[in-house]
């Protein structure tokens, strides 16, 4: 008789276990492999489950350069991560495929929260597609040492910024000192080039979306500017075309400038390098702007869990754990949420510059870069920037060449007409 | 219990095909019906992001044979295929006959030519990307100390192009002296002894003996070097990325590009369509050509 209840009890709680763990909800998770963030992401992640039982996370870590094929592989297969991590450059390619999060709290609300330029990534007409979780913006830093031994100094207030001329004087005089091998090391990408066109007042799409460089003497005159940086060999050819990161380049402490995003920061900072070094403003021409970049956090309305991460991402776009994830982080990054007193610790300093610049960028560069059609364009512009500014094409034959390229792709884009 | 002769016999008819069908099915499964399904492919305008397709025939052959960077990839996989293919070709024979025998050292070194080839990719691109930096790199830097003129590595056209060739054959020089060792294991020390006697020297012997006698090896080295050569993708990505100005960006980058770069899946499976016949007349070829001389 006793075995009896005993056997009973047992299967109970049996029964109670299994009924348990099937309702808890694994939620499938993509981050990007990137060193300084997925751990303090996974934590996060960690105490949503510890505060919410019954979810858990499958998380796996994608490299930045198989986003796109790993991504485009589930969708087609009809089977989206229920939460993935993408870029400033990938955000609005996914767009339609995105978790509407105006659906399950006030989407207005929800954008006003963040400073402009972000509202641009994570606005698609009326639907709000992700959250930003950190801020990004490119930036200049410089060597301190190799500045006093020429004799140089940097602004040191947004009144008093370089113009492109007295940037590209102060170069010179730079990599006149023997001790100084590299002028400014520049990242061979769009988007970093894209800093030269918006303060020339360029873009790389028109407002209605129509046209390609619509600001034809912008481009022109940013085209060549950088071209004059290359052949005074004050941009060294190891970046330009040699496509060599930046970071390497300045650590080394032959190089005088760096011409990079914010989060090299935490690197240099933290990895330890042999000189002082600091930050400035970037240059002006037209007007000032920087590029501003960051990692959103995105749902799919397919996905087998999308209400859950609905509640996830909704908790993560929180004030309170916007500014915990960035205070762990060491406050290398920005936040894209307006006003949030972040204590950006050692890293104050070196973001005053960058903050500056990111609030005087227009919100059309944002809309600009968020355009999921310069994203399928990024190979194709950044061959032609290259062709140009090493002296392999024309001028007007790169223009034309853009406007070709981007014209293909924009019809691509373009809903066919009635 | 002899089962009926009826049976017995149709049983005996059917199992060939049975014993055949996994091998086969699996090929059906995950070759023949992937190719298929890609020539359809080339034919759709697919939206990946959507799911959709629609037909659109011929447009992206047609594209594909007006765009600049299709042709260029075509010229660059044909010079990186006709250097770097004889290079390892004659490389791995060249260090496969200096380290045949089995002495300590010789061993030794056999296994410094093979590390390359178990690196990761990564590795290697990354340790030429910095050997070969125009600024900071040790090559240019050693060519300054000897008072020499620095090379653009990887910045100009042709360097970069010499640059790729000579990671990828250092990188896997070392898997085809394994399969030369292999062959040449195979031919009997008396054809030397014979031809020592007779008074040849060492390049007769080579020349006459060890080269004829290495050819089926030789061939097998020429046909996967090249299928090799064709697929190059990770180190030359992770070197130039294809650069400078598309430069050394073969048809296989090009293809992931059109199709995860910007978006084109059929854009993309077009130009392996179209690899693909060229591919097979390389190897078709190379196979005519040894059978001329005997080897198959």
């Amino acid at each position: 008789m006793k075995f009896r209840h005993l056997r009973i009890i047992c299967i109970s709680a049996y029964l109670l276990l299994t009924a348990g763990l099937s309702s808890a909800k694994t939620l499938t998770v993509i981050l990007l492999a990137n060193a300084s963030t997925q751990g303090v992401i996974q934590s996060f992640l960690k105490e949503y489950s510890r505060d919410h039982p019954g979810t858990d996370f499958n998380v796996s870590i994608v490299q930045y350069s198989a986003l796109t094929a790993k991504i485009n592989t589930l969708l087609t297969a009809g089977e989206p991560p229920d939460i993935l991590e993408v870029t400033t450059a990938y955000i609005q390619a996914y767009a339609d495929q995105s978790l509407d999060l105006a659906k399950y709290t006030n989407g207005a609300d929800l954008l006003n929260r963040y400073i402009p330029s972000y509202q641009a990534f994570i606005r698609s007409g009326d639907k709000v597609i992700g959250i930003p979780i950190e801020a990004t913006v490119n930036g200049l830093f410089y060597n301190k040492d190799l500045f006093k031994e020429a004799g140089v100094s940097a602004p040191v207030d947004s009144d008093h910024v370089w113009n492109w001329s007295e940037f590209k004087d102060t170069l010179q005089k730079l990599i006149n000192l023997p001790s100084c091998r590299i002028g400014v090391a520049y990242d061979c990408s769009v988007q970093r080039w894209s800093n030269l066109l918006y303060q020339a007042n360029g873009r790389w799409i028109s407002t209605d979306g129509q046209t390609i460089l619509p600001n034809r003497d912008a481009a022109k005159e940013a085209l060549t500017y950088f071209r004059s940086l290359i052949e005074a060999k004050l941009v060294p050819v190891s970046s330009w075309p040699g496509k060599t990161d930046g970071g390497p380049l300045f650590k080394t402490g032959v190089t005088a400038m760096m011409w990079a995003g914010n989060w090299e920061l935490k690197t240099l900072v933290e990895g330890g390098t042999r000189f002082p070094f600091a930050t400035t403003y970037f240059p002006r021409n037209v007007i000032r702007a920087a590029c501003p970049g960051g990692e959103f956090l995105i749902g799919f309305r397919k996905s087998t869990n999308h209400e859950d991460a609905a509640k996830v991402l909704l908790w993560w776009a929180e004030p309170s754990t916007i500014k915990r994830y960035l205070e762990s982080l060491g406050g290398s990054l920005l936040s894209p949420i307006k006003d949030l007193p972040v204590n950006y610790g050692k890293y104050s300093d070196y973001l005053k510059p960058m903050l500056a610049d990111l609030a005087v960028t227009p919100q059309w560069v944002a809309e600009d870069l968020a355009r999921p059609e310069l994203n399928l364009l990024q190979n194709d512009l950044l061959d032609q920037l290259i062709l140009y500014s090493t002296g392999r094409m024309r001028l007007d034959r790169t223009i034309s060449e853009i406007e070709r390229l981007g014209s293909q792709v924009l019809k691509q884009k373009r809903p066919p007409s009635n | 219990m002899k089962l009926p002769a009826s049976r017995s016999q149709s049983s005996f008819l059917w199992a060939p095909y049975l014993f055949a069908f996994p091998t086969v099915g699996l090929i059906i499964l995950f070759s023949l019906a992937p190719m298929l399904y890609g020539v359809w492919m080339s034919l759709q305008k697919v939206d990946v992001l959507k799911g959709t397709s629609s037909f659109i025939g011929l447009t992206n052959y047609i594209q594909l044979f007006q765009d600049p960077q299709f042709g260029l990839s075509i010229f660059n996989t044909a010079w990186y295929t006709l250097t770097v293919v004889p290079l390892i070709t004659a490389g791995s024979i060249a260090i496969a006959v200096f380290l045949r025998q089995s002495r300590p050292a010789l061993l030794l070194a056999r296994v410094g030519f093979y590390i390359p080839f178990v690196l990761s990719p990564v590795v290697v691109a990354t340790s030429w990307k910095w050997l070969l930096n125009e600024d900071l790199g040790v090559i240019d830097g050693f060519l300054k100390w000897a008072g020499m003129s620095t090379i653009p590595w990887l910045s100009s056209d042709l360097s970069a192009r010499v640059s790729v060739v000579v990671a990828s054959v250092w990188n896997l020089v070392g898997f085809y002296m394994l399969m030369i060792l292999a062959g040449l294991s195979q031919i009997s020390p008396d054809l030397y002894e014979a031809a020592r006697i007779e008074g040849a020297n060492a390049w007769h012997r080579f020349w006459r003996i060890t080269l004829p006698m290495l050819k089926p090896t030789i061939l097998l080295v020429v046909i996967l070097a090249t299928i090799h050569a064709t697929q190059a993708f990770e180190t030359i990505l992770l070197l130039t990325d294809g650069g400078p100005g598309g430069a050394t960006r073969l048809v296989v980058q090009n293809m992931y590009l059109a199709a995860f770069g910007r978006l084109q899946p059929g854009y993309g499976v077009a130009q392996a369509v179209v690899l693909f016949p060229v591919i097979m007349f390389v190897a078709w070829l190379q196979m005519r050509l040894f059978k001329q001389e005997g080897v198959i």
